[in-house]
């Protein structure tokens, strides 16, 4: 009876929401390409823009201040965008997944279902996840061949590592915004919001060192920061450098957290519109 | 049309009418009253009077579906059909009412609930159509719980029941409307669902296709599912329902057999007329008809009026209408005989509660 005994069958639905998501983006690799093209194009100028106005700064062989050093500027630079893009990419897909369900009227038959609304909230996650991952190997090779970057194997895989902790936290707070946008019935303006607090908050484009106080302190509890900051931190220091305990309970924690907030946002969204005659409107 | 052993009430609307055969689907007083109008942000803020109109677009409607019958659900555009249909579906909260699906409260618990059903919403929406019929089939079906070693049967099924196995492997965006409508079909019915709640299904299809739908549905009835439908094809409705109950401004209007239905059209046979009038005015020659005959639905053309005159024997009809028209300066240009039909039925429920402009004397 209760959703418990039908756990698999509700993973099961999980996995052909997946599988359905994976089949769109396959026909249409434009969001795979996005996610090399993106990370790997964008953070040049900042580069060189960071490296002209320099000059003398803080001299840093860690994560949390601005390095002097070329090399390890764009290792920090390119960090950064890998994040801000993967997040930025998250955010609009999900949104653009769920709307365009609605519009299609997909998601009014989705809803006469009796499976978990995971699927709709996690269904696109594991495309996601490989695009960050695609990502990361994509701005890896850039900063060792474009930039001549000396990255320790270990290093590679420990980001690697951090990747893979951070994805399904990252998904969770795209399922959160694609949630809100749905039921508000906006496309684009919150996520646009969500993508520019991140680049002010967390620090992509500058240590939150530099940054005010209130600011950083606000920064210190995203997750997209402590992403970004384990990352560097395994770059620049090596994994050594990250309490991998720490950050995976963290992100661990925050995914409940997030997931658990979504669904119940989705489920108010869902009967309000159950009220209002809603729900498949365009 | 009626099967035997079935006594159709004329209950009308008048509540508590939930039989105690088996009953698959039982709605009892639901209401469904919808705000028509926007109240901004502001006038919410400054506490302004609620200045939206209340819709009742159901309005204590009772019916039951039991199993192996289908019912068809007709009435006027507006009338509260899909909006009955997605209140059983779930998707819609009613204002008032209870309904249950195979015994479970469908407000109680709606996921429970929508295991047993199988909804065709209305129109070609509601499938992705940037995947192929099959992988659309397959995950919906994922999400209906068919067991997994069971999905590629039954998938291959459904399509072959809606012949669509040779574009199965297509897009869904290069299909047809008819085609997406019988995916849609499919859809429907991939978990075998025990009660049926089709929408227009046969709006967009060719009269080959909707043979082959209500191929479907005889299936089904024969299968002991219970099967609503809210159509607007009367000739499939007489074809097809059991029962059928007629929906006019959110109230159930009548409901029982379409032999029963058919006893409201006064008259048991249906002279089809069309008449000139010379120089006459066709509003001036249609308001005689009206006056001199029963007259069901009245067509104005540009130099003619076409009407359903209604009647015990059609052959007593035709040998006294030439006088009669002769009389008045008509002439009849051409008389056809036949039976009447849920038309008729449909045009003088919802045509008499609107008080309309064809009423026919009685
Ligand atoms: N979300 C909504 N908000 C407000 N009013 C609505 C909403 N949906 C439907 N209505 C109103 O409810 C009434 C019944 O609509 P419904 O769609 O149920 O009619 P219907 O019988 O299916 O008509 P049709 O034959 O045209 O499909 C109409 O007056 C319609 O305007
Ligand atoms: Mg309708």
């Amino acid at each position: 009876m209760g959703i418990r005994s039908d756990l698999h069958l509700h993973a099961w639905a999980l996995v052909a929401a997946a599988k359905r998501e994976w089949r769109v983006a396959r026909r249409y690799p434009d969001v795979f390409i996005g996610a090399v093209a993106w990370p790997v194009v964008t953070p040049v100028v900042f580069v060189f823009q960071a490296r002209a106005s320099i000059g003398h700064g803080t001299p840093g062989r860690t994560g949390q201040t601005i390095p002097t050093d070329s090399v390890h500027l764009a290792v920090f630079l390119y960090l950064g965008w890998l994040v801000a893009s993967w997040l930025a990419l998250l955010l609009t897909e999900s949104s653009a997944s769920l709307s365009g369900q609605r519009v299609q009227g997909s998601l009014e038959t989705t809803l006469l279902s009796p499976a978990t609304r995971l699927t709709l909230l996690f269904g696109l996650a594991p495309v996601l996840l490989v695009t960050g991952a695609l990502s990361y190997i994509a701005v890896l090779l850039a900063l060792v061949m474009g930039f001549g970057a000396h990255i320790a194997l270990s290093s590679a895989l420990a980001g690697g590592l951090v990747i893979l902790l951070a994805g399904p936290t990252l998904a969770a707070i795209a399922a959160a915004a694609g949630t809100t946008t749905l039921f508000m019935r906006r496309s684009g303006g919150l996520v646009d919001i969500a993508r520019a607090l991140s680049v002010t908050f967390c620090g992509f484009t500058a240590p939150l060192a530099i940054m005010p106080s209130w600011a950083a302190k606000i920064g210190r509890l995203l997750p997209p920061t402590w992403t970004v900051n384990a990352l560097r931190n395994t770059m620049f220091g090596g994994p050594s450098k990250t309490d991998w305990t720490r950050l995976s309970l963290l992100l661990i924690g925050t995914f409940l957290a997030i997931s658990a907030l979504s669904l119940a946002a989705f489920a108010a969204g869902e009967q309000r519109g159950r009220r209002s005659g809603t729900l498949g409107g365009v | 049309m009626t099967e035997p052993g079935r006594t159709g009430v004329l209950d009308g609307h008048q509540g508590s009418s939930a039989p105690h055969r088996e009953s698959m689907l039982a709605i009892e007083d639901v209401a469904k009253d919808y705000l028509r109008g926007r109240r901004t942000l502001v006038q919410r803020l400054r506490g302004a009077p609620d200045q939206r109109a209340v819709v009742h677009a159901v309005d204590e409607v009772s019916l039951a579906v039991d199993r192996g019958e289908v019912v068809g659900m007709l009435g006027p555009n507006g009338a509260g059909k899909s909006t009955l249909v997605k209140i059983i579906a779930t998707l819609l909260v009613p204002t008032r009412g209870s309904v249950r699906v195979c015994d479970v409260d469908v407000l109680a618990h709606p996921r429970q609930a929508r295991r047993h059903l199988g909804v065709m919403l209305a129109g070609d929406r509601g499938v992705y159509w940037k995947l192929t019929g099959r992988e659309n089939l397959e995950y919906f079906a994922a999400l209906h719980f068919v067991p997994s070693s069971q999905i590629r049967r039954r998938v291959g099924e459904a399509l072959e029941e809606v012949r669509l196995t040779g574009s199965a492997d297509e897009y869904v965006e290069r299909y047809s409307t008819g085609m997406r409508q019988r995916l849609n079909l499919a859809r429907a019915l991939i978990h075998e669902p025990e009660v049926l709640l089709l929408d227009e299904p046969t709006s967009g299809l060719d009269p080959v296709s909707g043979a082959e739908f209500r191929r479907i549905v005889r299936g089904l009835r024969q299968r002991g599912a219970a099967v609503l439908i809210a159509t607007h094809d009367l000739a499939e409705a007489e074809d097809l329902c059991d029962r059928i109950a007629v929906l006019d401004r959110g109230r159930i209007a009548f409901q029982g057999s379409v032999d029963e239905a058919k006893t409201l059209v006064p008259g048991s046979s249906v002279l089809t007329v069309e008449v000139e009038g010379g120089d006459q005015d066709t509003a001036e020659v249609a308001a005689w008809l009206s006056a001199h005959f029963r007259v069901g639905l009245v067509e104005r053309h540009e130099r003619s009026v076409r009407a359903r005159l209604y009647c015990e024997s059609t052959s007593d009809l035709m040998a006294e209408l030439p006088g009669k028209l002769h009389a008045a300066g008509l002439r009849a240009i051409r008389t056809e005989a036949g039976r009447v039909s849920l038309t008729d039925v449909f045009f003088s429920i919802t045509d008499r509660r609107a008080g309309g402009g064809h009423g026919h004397p009685q």
